[in-house]
C-alpha cells in the first residue's frame, strides 16, 4: 500500500511541474509591462525600464522560468503588483471562503445526488426515476451563473430571502451552495443510477438475493458499495470541479474568495497573483485526486492486491 | 465491438461495409426508440434552423444591432416578442443571432478539439512508451487546471476576440477527447485486425485512421454532443464575466451580463438569453444521453 | 459500506487538515468572525440610539495610505482617517484644521503653515513638521496626486511646527490643494517608514483624522472606530464599517434589507425606485468628472479639425445619456470646465447631433466614405459608452470598432499611442479650471490622451497659472475655453452625476460629488 501511495506521490511531481510550465509560459505571453503595473499609470517610462532590468523582466524566457521554479522550491512566490505583498497573504485571507462554499456545496451534492440515484435505479422506470432522471438532465443544462441570477431575482429581490451579496452569515452561503451544488448533484445521480443498474444485474447481488438477505440489504450493503466506487472518484473531480466553478459563482454572489481574487488579479494583470493562485488550485485538485485513488486502493481488492504483496 | 466478432478475417470492404451499415443503422433504430433523444434531436434542429435563418427572421443590422435608445426597456410585446434591451434592440432577434454565434463557437471548438485530441489521443496509445508518457503528463497538467480558470487566463493573454475564445475553449477541451480516444485505441490496439493490417504492410497512418479510430468512434460522439454543449455554457460564463465578446456582438452570456443592472426591473432580459442556453444545452444532453444509450445497449434494461 | 465511509471520513479530514493548516496565521485575521460580522452586517430599522454605521461601496480600496490611495475607495477611507493643513467652511472658504494659521510670501512661492502643538496621531505619537515632510515628500515621490503635488518644489521642516512649503511656480489655488487634495494629508512618518509596504495595507495609528483606522479584511471590508480624542470634537458615529459591494444593483438590494445604512455608488437604474421608498433617502449631484473624447491626434486622421467636429456632431447626447445613464446620471455639457469653477466660461453650449453636418464636414476633410476607427474599452461603463456611440456615429457614416481589453492593457495602448479614440473621465480635485484643464489640454501632460500640443494654449496655461490677480486669470482661462470650442482638442460630452443613498434616518447625510464620504458629521 505505501508503495503505492509513494508512486502517486511522485507522479504528482511532473504534473505539477507541467502546470507551473503552462502558466509561467501563458503568463509570459502577457502583452503588459510588469514594470508599469507595479509603478503604477502615472511613472515614467524610465522608471519602468528600470525597474524592468532589476528584476530581471527582460531576461530570455528559460532564464526567468528557472528563476520563478527556484524561487518556488524555496516557497518564494513573489509579490503582488498591486500592493507589493507575498501573494500567498491574499490567498490565505481569501481561500476559507472559498473552501466553506465548496465543502458545504459537495456535501449538499452527496447528500441530494446519491439517495436519489439510488433510488432511481432500484425502481428503474418508475416515476420517481422519470422525474428525478428528467430533471437532473435539465439541471446538467442550466448554466450556475444563470441559475444564480434567477436565484438573486427570486429569492432576494422577490421574496427577501437570502442576501444577494457577500458573506458573513449562513444565509450569505444559502444561494451560492445551492447554485454549485445542483448542477454537481444532477450530474452524480444520474452517475449513480448507472452504475447502480449496473451493480444490481451483478452476479454477486443475485447470490446475496439468493441467500436471503432482504431487499434493502442487498441494496445498500452490496449494491451500492460495488457502485459507489465511480461515484467517489467522480467525487473527486466534482471537488475539484467546484473549487474552480466557484470562480464565477463567487463573482456573481460578490463572495471574497479565490475566485473573485483571480478574477480581479487577471483584470489587472497581477501576474505573480494569477500563478499563484492557479498553481494553488491545481495543486489541490491533484492533492484531492490522489487521496480520491487512495481511498479507491483501499475499496478496490484488485488494486489492493497488486501492491500488498 | 466489431472487435468481438468471431474468426475475422481481415478485409477492408467488410470491415467498411459493416461498419456503415449495421452499426450506424443499428445505433439510428435505437436511438429513434428513445423518447427524449428525438425531443432533443427536434430542438436542435429547430435552433440550429433559427440560427441558420436567422436573417430571414429578423434582420441583423437593423433590429439585433441598430439602437433604437426612444425604444428602450420594453416589455415584451406583439412587436417585440421578447422586449427591447437598454439600447433599444429587440431581444429575439438578439437572442437568435446569438443562436448563431453560440452554436458556432460551440461546434467549432468541439471540432478543433476532437480534431487535436484524435491526433494526440491515438499517437500517445498507439506508441505508447515515452512519447505516450510526455503526451499524458501534459495533459494532465491541463487538467488538473479548473478548465474556466485556464480559459480565462488565455482570453485575457491574447486578448479579447472570438478567434482567442476559440483557442482558449480548445486548450481546455482537447485533454478529454485525447483521454477518451487513447482508451480506445488502447482497448483495439491487441486485436487481431490489427495485427493483420500491420501483417498486410499498411503504414501507421493508414492503420490509425482506419481501423483503430472508427472504434473510438462510439464514446466520442457521446462526448461530442456534451463538450458542444458544455462549451456554449462554458463561452457564456467567459463573456457574462466580461471576457471574450466585442460588442455590439449578440452572445447569450453578453447579453446577460448588459442585463444584470435592470433585471430587478426587467427580468425577461436575464429571462430570455439564459432560456436560449440552457434549450440549446438541454437538446444536446438529451441527445447525447440518447446515444449513450443507443452506442451501449448493455444499459438499456 | 463501513470501511468507504471510514475512508471518506479519513478524506475530508485530511482535507480540513491541509486547508487548516494553509489558512492559519493571516486566514485567522482575514476572515471575520461570525459575531463581529453579525453586528455590524444587522443595523436595526430604527436609528434610534445607534453609533455604529455601515457603507457600502462598490470598490475595494488599492491602498488606504493617502499618498498612493488613488481610487474612489481608498479616498473614502482616507479622507475620514488623516486630516490635511486646511480645511474649508460649506462656502469652500479655507478654514484652519492642522496649522492654525499660515503665511504666503509676497512672491507666492513660499508657503508657511504654522502647525498646532497639540495633535496627535491615533497611536498617541505627537504631530510634528517632519511628518508632513515625509508624506509630501512621499506624495510626490509616488505621483499619483501629480496634478496637486506638481507644483510643489519641496517641503522644509523649519522648526518643530512650522513647515515651509515652496513651489516651482506661483499658484493662487494651492490652498485649495492642501484643504482638498487626499496626497496633502499627514501620516505618522515614523510608523510609515518602519512598516514599509505593509503601511498600505495595514496603517493602524497612523492618522490624526476623526477616525481611527482599524482592520482591512481583504475582499470584505475596512473597519475604523471614532477618534475620541480628534482635535475638532469626538464624531458621533462611533464605529464605521466600509463593505465592498461591487455589484451596484446589490448595493441597492443591500440598502433597502438595511443590510448597509449607506451605499455610495448607486446605479442610475435603480435610483428613480429608490425614490419612491420613505425608508430611504437619496441624492443625486454633480460629480467632479467630466467626460469627454480623446482622439489621438498623433493619428493623421484626428489632426484635421473637421474629422474632429464631425465626431462631435456625430453624437445624440440626449440618448446618450438615456441609454447609458438612465437618463439621470449625467448633465450634457459643451464645455469639460465645471459651471461653479473658477475660471468657468460661459457661452458653449453642448453639441447637438447633426447627422448631414457631420457627413459633410468629413467629406469636406477628404472622407467622404466615412472614417473608421477603434474605440478602447474596458468591460462596465466605458463598454456600453463605447457600444453606444458605435451605433450613433454609424448614422454618420463613421465605422466604430471596440477593442474590449482590461484596464491595464488599455493604459498600456494609452501610454504607447497606440489608441484612436478614448472616453476620458478625468477627475478635478479643486474648483479651479487650472485643475480641471491641465492634464486634458496642454502637451506633454499624462492624461493628455488626445496629444493635443497648442504652444499658444500652453503659454496661456502657464499664464493663467503663475497670475495671482483673479480678474486677469479669469480672463486667461476664458481665451482658453475659446480656443477649445474652436479647435475642439477633446470632445467634451457630460459632467457625471454621482447618487448615494441612505437610511432615512441618517442625519447629515448627502452624496459628496468627490469622491470622498465624511462621516464626522453624520449622526442617528
Amino acid at each position: 500500500m505505501h508503495k503505492y501511495v509513494l508512486k502517486r506521490l511522485i507522479l504528482m511531481v511532473p504534473i505539477i511541474l507541467g502546470v507551473i510550465f503552462i502558466v509561467f509560459t501563458i503568463t509570459s505571453l502577457t502583452p503588459g509591462d510588469p514594470g508599469r503595473m507595479m509603478l503604477g499609470m502615472t511613472a515614467s517610462q524610465e522608471a519602468v525600464d528600470k525597474l524592468n532590468e532589476e528584476l530581471g523582466f527582460n531576461d530570455p524566457y528559460v532564464v526567468r522560468f528557472a528563476k520563478y521554479l527556484g524561487n518556488i522550491v524555496r516557497g518564494d512566490f513573489g509579490k503582488s503588483y498591486k500592493n507589493n505583498q507575498p501573494v500567498f497573504d491574499e490567498i490565505f485571507a481569501r481561500f476559507p471562503t472559498t473552501l466553506k462554499l465548496a465543502l458545504a456545496s459537495i456535501t449538499v451534492t452527496i447528500l441530494i445526488g446519491i439517495p436519489l440515484g439510488v433510488l432511481a435505479a432500484v425502481r428503474q422506470y418508475s416515476k420517481l426515476d422519470m422525474i428525478s432522471t428528467v430533471s437532473a438532465l435539465f439541471i446538467a443544462a442550466v448554466p450556475s451563473f444563470w441559475l444564480a441570477l434567477v436565484c438573486i431575482l427570486a429569492f432576494s429581490l422577490h421574496l427577501g430571502w437570502f442576501p444577494p451579496n457577500g458573506i458573513g452569515s449562513i444565509a450569505h452561503y444559502v444561494m451560492p451552495t445551492f447554485t454549485l451544488s445542483v448542477v454537481y448533484a444532477a450530474s452524480i445521480l444520474r452517475m449513480t443510477r448507472t452504475t447502480m443498474l449496473e451493480s444490481i444485474r451483478q452476479d454477486y447481488v443475485r447470490t446475496a438475493r439468493g441467500k436471503g438477505a432482504t431487499p434493502a440489504q442487498v441494496i445498500w450493503r452490496h449494491a451500492l458499495k460495488n457502485a459507489l466506487l465511480p461515484v467517489v472518484t467522480s467525487m473527486g473531480m466534482s471537488f475539484g470541479g467546484l473549487l474552480g466553478g466557484a470562480v464565477v459563482i463567487e463573482q456573481v454572489f460578490g463572495m471574497p474568495g479565490l475566485g473573485t481574487l483571480l478574477i480581479n488579479a487577471i483584470k489587472m494583470k497581477d501576474i505573480p497573483q494569477v500563478m499563484a493562485i492557479t498553481i494553488f488550485l491545481a495543486t489541490l485538485f491533484c492533492t484531492i485526486m490522489l487521496l480520491v485513488d487512495i481511498l479507491y486502493a483501499f475499496i478496490d481488492p484488485r488494486i489492493k492486491a497488486r501492491y500488498t504483496s | 465491438m466489431t472487435s468481438k466478432t468471431a474468426n475475422w478475417e481481415f478485409s477492408e470492404e467488410l470491415f467498411e461495409e459493416y461498419k456503415k451499415k449495421s452499426q450506424i443503422a443499428e445505433v439510428w433504430r435505437r436511438l429513434k426508440k428513445s423518447k427524449t433523444a428525438m425531443l432533443g434531436l427536434f430542438v436542435l434542429t429547430t435552433i440550429i434552423l433559427l440560427a441558420l435563418f436567422a436573417d430571414l427572421i429578423r434582420n441583423y443590422q437593423s433590429m439585433a444591432i441598430e439602437q433604437n435608445i426612444m425604444n428602450r426597456l420594453q416589455s415584451p410585446n406583439s412587436t417585440h416578442w421578447f422586449g427591447t434591451d437598454a439600447q433599444g434592440r429587440d431581444l429575439f432577434a438578439r437572442v437568435i443571432h446569438g443562436a448563431r454565434i453560440s452554436l458556432l463557437l460551440g461546434f467549432s471548438c468541439t471540432a478543433i478539439s476532437v480534431f487535436v485530441g484524435l491526433i494526440l489521443g491515438s499517437v500517445a496509445g498507439y506508441f505508447g512508451g515515452k512519447i505516450d508518457g510526455v503526451i499524458m503528463r501534459i495533459l494532465d497538467s491541463i487538467m488538473s487546471i479548473p478548465a474556466i480558470l485556464l480559459s480565462l487566463a488565455i482570453v485575457a493573454v491574447l486578448g479579447q476576440s472570438i478567434p482567442n475564445l476559440i483557442i482558449a475553449m480548445t486548450v481546455a477541451y482537447v485533454p478529454g477527447f485525447a483521454r477518451i480516444v487513447r482508451a480506445s485505441v488502447l482497448t483495439v490496439i491487441g486485436n487481431e485486425y490489427i495485427e493483420a493490417a500491420k501483417a498486410s504492410g499498411l503504414g501507421t497512418f493508414r492503420i490509425i485512421s482506419k481501423y483503430v479510430l472508427p472504434n473510438a468512434f462510439g464514446p466520442i460522439i457521446v462526448e461530442i454532443t456534451m463538450s458542444v454543449a458544455s462549451v456554449i455554457k462554458a463561452v457564456a460564463g467567459l463573456s457574462f464575466i466580461g471576457l471574450g465578446i466585442i460588442p455590439p456582438t449578440p452572445e447569450w452570456g453578453a447579453m446577460l451580463s448588459e442585463s444584470r443592472e435592470f433585471m430587478r426591473y426587467n427580468p425577461y432580459l436575464v429571462l430570455y438569453p439564459g432560456l436560449a442556453i440552457v434549450l440549446t444545452s438541454l437538446s444536446l444532453n438529451l441527445l447525447g444521453d440518447g446515444l449513450r444509450d443507443a452506442l451501449d445497449p448493455r444499459l438499456k434494461d | 459500506m463501513k470501511k468507504l465511509l471510514g475512508a471518506v471520513g479519513i478524506m475530508l479530514v485530511l482535507v480540513m487538515v491541509l486547508t487548516g493548516c494553509a489558512g492559519k496565521d493571516p486566514a485567522q485575521t482575514a476572515a471575520p468572525s461570525k459575531s463581529d460580522t453579525a453586528g455590524a452586517d444587522a443595523p436595526g430599522q430604527t436609528g434610534d440610539g445607534r453609533t455604529d454605521i455601515v457603507i457600502g461601496m462598490a470598490g475595494e480600496p488599492v491602498s488606504v495610505e493617502p499618498q498612493s490611495a488613488y481610487d474612489a475607495a481608498g479616498s473614502k477611507v482616507v479622507c475620514n482617517v488623516y486630516d490635511g493643513l486646511v480645511d474649508v467652511d460649506d462656502d469652500n472658504n479655507i478654514i484652519a484644521n492642522l496649522a492654525k494659521d499660515w503665511d504666503i510670501s509676497d512672491d507666492g512661492l513660499v508657503y508657511t503653515f504654522h502647525l498646532r502643538d497639540d495633535i496627535r496621531f491615533h497611536n498617541g505619537d505627537p504631530l510634528t513638521a517632519e511628518d508632513f515632510v515625509y508624506s509630501i515628500e512621499k506624495a510626490i515621490e509616488l505621483g499619483y496626486g501629480e496634478e496637486t503635488t506638481g507644483v510643489i518644489d519641496h517641503v522644509e521642516a523649519t522648526g518643530e511646527h512650522t513647515l515651509d512649503v515652496t513651489l516651482k511656480h506661483p499658484y493662487k489655488p494651492m490652498m485649495q490643494n492642501f484643504a482638498h487634495s487626499k496626497y496633502l494629508y499627514v501620516v505618522n512618518s515614523k510608523l510609515a517608514k518602519e512598516a514599509g509596504d505593509n503601511f498600505a495595507i495595514n496603517p493602524v495609528g497612523a492618522g490624526t483624522g476623526p477616525y481611527k483606522f482599524v482592520s482591512w479584511t481583504s475582499g470584505v471590508n475596512v473597519k475604523l472606530e471614532a477618534n475620541e480624542d480628534y482635535h475638532r470634537g469626538a464624531p458621533a458615529i462611533k464605529e464605521a464599517t466600509f463593505k465592498f459591494i461591487p455589484e451596484q444593483s446589490s448595493g441597492a438590494i443591500a440598502l433597502e434589507t438595511g443590510d448597509v445604512d449607506v451605499y455610495t455608488d448607486l446605479s442610475f437604474v435603480d435610483v428613480p425606485k429608490l425614490m419612491e421608498k420613505d425608508d430611504i433617502q437619496v441624492d443625486v449631484t454633480l460629480g467632479r468628472y467630466a467626460y469627454y473624447l480623446c482622439m489621438n491626434q498623433t493619428k493623421e486622421m484626428f489632426q484635421d479639425i473637421r474629422v474632429r467636429q464631425a465626431l462631435a456632431y456625430s453624437i445624440n447626447m440626449d440618448e446618450f445619456i438615456l441609454a447609458v445613464l438612465n437618463g439621470i446620471g449625467g448633465t450634457k455639457t459643451g464645455n469639460v470646465v465645471f459651471p461653479d469653477t473658477f475660471g468657468y466660461a460661459e457661452g458653449y453650449p453642448p453639441f447637438e447631433q447633426n447627422v448631414e453636418e457631420a457627413k459633410r464636414l468629413l467629406a469636406e476633410a477628404g472622407y467622404p466614405d466615412g472614417i473608421s476607427f477603434t474605440i478602447l474599452a474596458t468591460d462596465g461603463l466605458r463598454k456600453v459608452s463605447a457600444e453606444t456611440l458605435q451605433g450613433m456615429m454609424a448614422k454618420s457614416g463613421i465605422d466604430v470598432k471596440i477593442d474590449l481589453l482590461d484596464f491595464s492593457a488599455m493604459v498600456d495602448k494609452q501610454v504607447t499611442d497606440q489608441h484612436d479614440v478614448i472616453i476620458m473621465n478625468s477627475s478635478a480635485p479643486i474648483e479651479d479650471a487650472d485643475s480641471e484643464l491641465t492634464d486634458k489640454i496642454m502637451s506633454g501632460k499624462w492624461g493628455n490622451f488626445s496629444r493635443y500640443a497648442n504652444p499658444v494654449v500652453d503659454d496661456l496655461m502657464v499664464q493663467a497659472r503663475m497670475e495671482l490677480d483673479d480678474a486677469k486669470r479669469a480672463d486667461l482661462y476664458a481665451q482658453i475655453q475659446e480656443i477649445l470650442r474652436t479647435e475642439l482638442p477633446i470632445v467634451p460630452m457630460y459632467y457625471a452625476h454621482v447618487a448615494s443613498g441612505a437610511n432615512a434616518n441618517l442625519k447629515g447625510f448627502r452624496a459628496w460629488g468627490s469622491t470622498y464620504i465624511f462621516l464626522r458629521g453624520m449622526s442617528w
